[in-house]
């Protein structure tokens, strides 16, 4: 079930209805709000595939089981409570590992395992388990009943392509009856108009009249073409990924619930470490506090550690993204430039001129543009030959430089360097105005949406993670 | 410990809202979702008749695949579908560019 579909449209409808009914509900009975919303997060996943909400269910089971162990067994750093820990997280990676890199490392022993299905979400879905049972060990969150952690981890909004909200956000939240200011609805809408807007028309235009074509067949192409395709994949998957997390925000929000941001116009950052801190922010958030401060050591360290650290974290979290060479090697890049800027941040001489901003989004975005290369390419050589292509300077002329196309990355890119918290002042804007004025116009703003969409709606990028 | 989601890290929080102001957003909300609901029901003939099309097609989803074909002509001679048609046209001028 896809968010811009009809099919949804009629689903939230729905559980919006249901969820204001039973928030009314007081003390135990407050628990049917739960049920309702838990059951309604499994239908929602049951549409791909049923057989894995199975897999969801003794994944939360799991977590809630190491959950109630690590917090029955104090004191905090007992060997016992280590090896609870391990045992659980070996658990959910065993899980993650099996479905996602099975085949992958079968494949480098020259060895079959068949066709192995890969749950959707399942990456997302198995991080926020982990991060639970992290968090209950170092006791930054308290253990959660099972329905409470099983909505945590099923929970329809995040539930495919995140953002990964941690435990202690999320679950007291579900504490309490939900509250909806004017203003906040109206943030929430414009989060979901503007979310459908660049996944229904932006991202899947791009994909389908520039990005696929070019990627599909890059000898056939000129250097310019290869170009814009690389650029056009950049605004492509930004405006995917960040429309599925825009619209997850606004309809957990209507529900009651409020996720934390995960973009924040990543392509004006002017440096690496600056785009890590816009781009998918619960995911580099995640790495960085679990990853590369929890497991590596993060910066406390002699330089050469941290750098290792940083550089392990980011491989790690390309792997995390696929079982592929190409995500390793996307990883590694990210990894790399990051222990550069790093060195030349520890040991710059203090005469060295600084770089202006302007030239630091400059060349910031065109390393992030080249990852993306990695990313979408099916095959190291594919990616390399691909780049080559690039740099040959082949002739011919710019076929797939039409206006719209041209206007779709423009629009793309627009929205980097606009104010930064245009949504939130639309949205107060809109709060101002009355209810079904602001739902005619939303309706009218959709049909034409729904025209310039074309045939259907492509699965969202982050789906296959 | 878990508190919560600190203010201002969703981008849904615009300012810290009274009681009262909170209980206006629910009635507030079901009217844009009513009224878009009724607009786009009468409007998008289209996206019914889309999602009809995508059905397996057997003989239960037979009579919901013709009530949806149904409809978008009757949409369509009262002139309902008109402004996706026309988004519609201007799309494909628009993508039309790319093979002059």
């Amino acid at each position: 079930m896809l968010f811009p579909t009809l099919t949804f449209h009629v689903f939230f409808l729905l559980v919006f209805a249901a969820n204001r009914a039973l928030a009314r509900l007081r003390g135990s009975l407050a628990d049917w709000r739960r049920i309702m919303l838990l059951v309604a997060s499994w239908i929602f996943y049951g549409w791909w595939d049923p057989r894995f909400v199975g897999l969801l269910v003794v994944s939360s089971g799991w977590n809630w089981l190491f959950g109630r162990l690590l917090a029955n067994r104090p004191p905090a750093r007992s060997h016992a409570r280590l090896a609870l820990l391990w045992l659980a997280v070996l658990g959910n990676l065993g899980v993650l590992g099996w479905f996602k890199y099975a085949n992958f490392l079968a494949d480098q022993v020259g060895f079959s395992l068949g066709q192995v299905v890969l749950p959707v979400g399942i990456s997302f879905f198995t991080f926020q388990g982990l991060s639970y049972v992290i968090d209950v060990y170092n006791g930054r969150t308290r253990p959660a009943r099972l329905l409470d952690l099983t909505l945590l981890m099923s929970f329809f909004p995040h539930l495919v392509a995140g953002p990964i909200v941690r435990p202690a956000h999320l679950l007291p939240q579900l504490a309490h009856p939900p509250r909806l200011g004017r203003q906040e609805a109206a943030a929430c809408l414009v989060l979901i108009l503007w979310g459908t807007i660049k996944k229904a028309v932006i991202a899947n235009d791009l994909s389908v009249g520039l990005v696929d074509p070019v990627f599909a067949n890059p000898a056939g192409h000129s250097s310019t073409d290869l170009a814009l395709a690389a650029y056009g994949y950049a605004v492509q998957i930004y405006c995917d990924f960040s429309a599925y997390t825009d619209m997850a925000i606004g309809l957990a929000g209507l529900l009651g619930f409020r996720f934390p941001r995960n973009f924040d116009q990543p392509y004006r950052a002017a440096s690496l470490q600056d785009f890590w801190r816009r781009w998918h922010i619960s995911l580099s958030s995640w790495l960085r506090d679990y990853l590369y401060i929890g497991a590596f050591g993060g910066s406390r360290q002699a330089l050469w550690r941290t750098c290792l650290a940083l550089l392990g974290t980011m491989v790690l979290g390309g792997l995390w993204h696929g079982a592929s060479w190409n995500f390793v090697i996307w990883g590694a890049l990210h990894g790399g430039v990051l222990v550069i800027e790093r060195l030349w941040q520890q040991l710059r001489p203090q005469a060295a001129p600084r770089l202006p901003a302007w030239a630091g989004v400059l060349v910031t975005f065109h390393i992030v543009t080249l990852g993306w290369i990695f990313f979408r390419c099916t095959a190291f050589d594919g990616a390399v030959d691909y780049i080559a292509g690039i740099a040959a300077l082949r002739g011919g002329t710019a076929t797939m430089a039409t206006p719209w196309v041209l206007g779709l990355i423009a629009a793309g890119m627009a929205c980097h360097f606009g104010p930064p918290r245009a949504v939130q002042h639309v949205a107060r804007r809109m709060a101002a105005l009355p209810g079904w004025a602001i739902g005619i116009g939303g309706a009218l703003l959709l049909l034409i949406i729904e025209g310039l969409r074309g045939g259907g709606v492509a699965p969202f990028i982050y789906f296959q993670f | 410990m878990e508190d919560g989601l600190p203010w201002g890290e969703s981008p849904i929080d615009l300012a810290e809202e009274d009681d009262a102001a909170l209980q206006t957003g629910w009635g507030w909300i079901w009217g844009v979702l009513a009224s878009s609901s009724v607009a786009l029901a009468l409007f998008n003939a289209h996206a019914v008749r889309n999602w009809a099309e995508q059905l397996p097609p057997n003989a239960m989803t037979a009579p919901i695949v013709a009530a949806a074909e149904h409809w978008y002509d009757t949409a369509d001679r009262l002139g309902l579908n008109r402004m996706v048609d026309a988004a519609e046209r201007a799309a494909k001028a628009l993508r039309a560019d790319r093979a002059a």
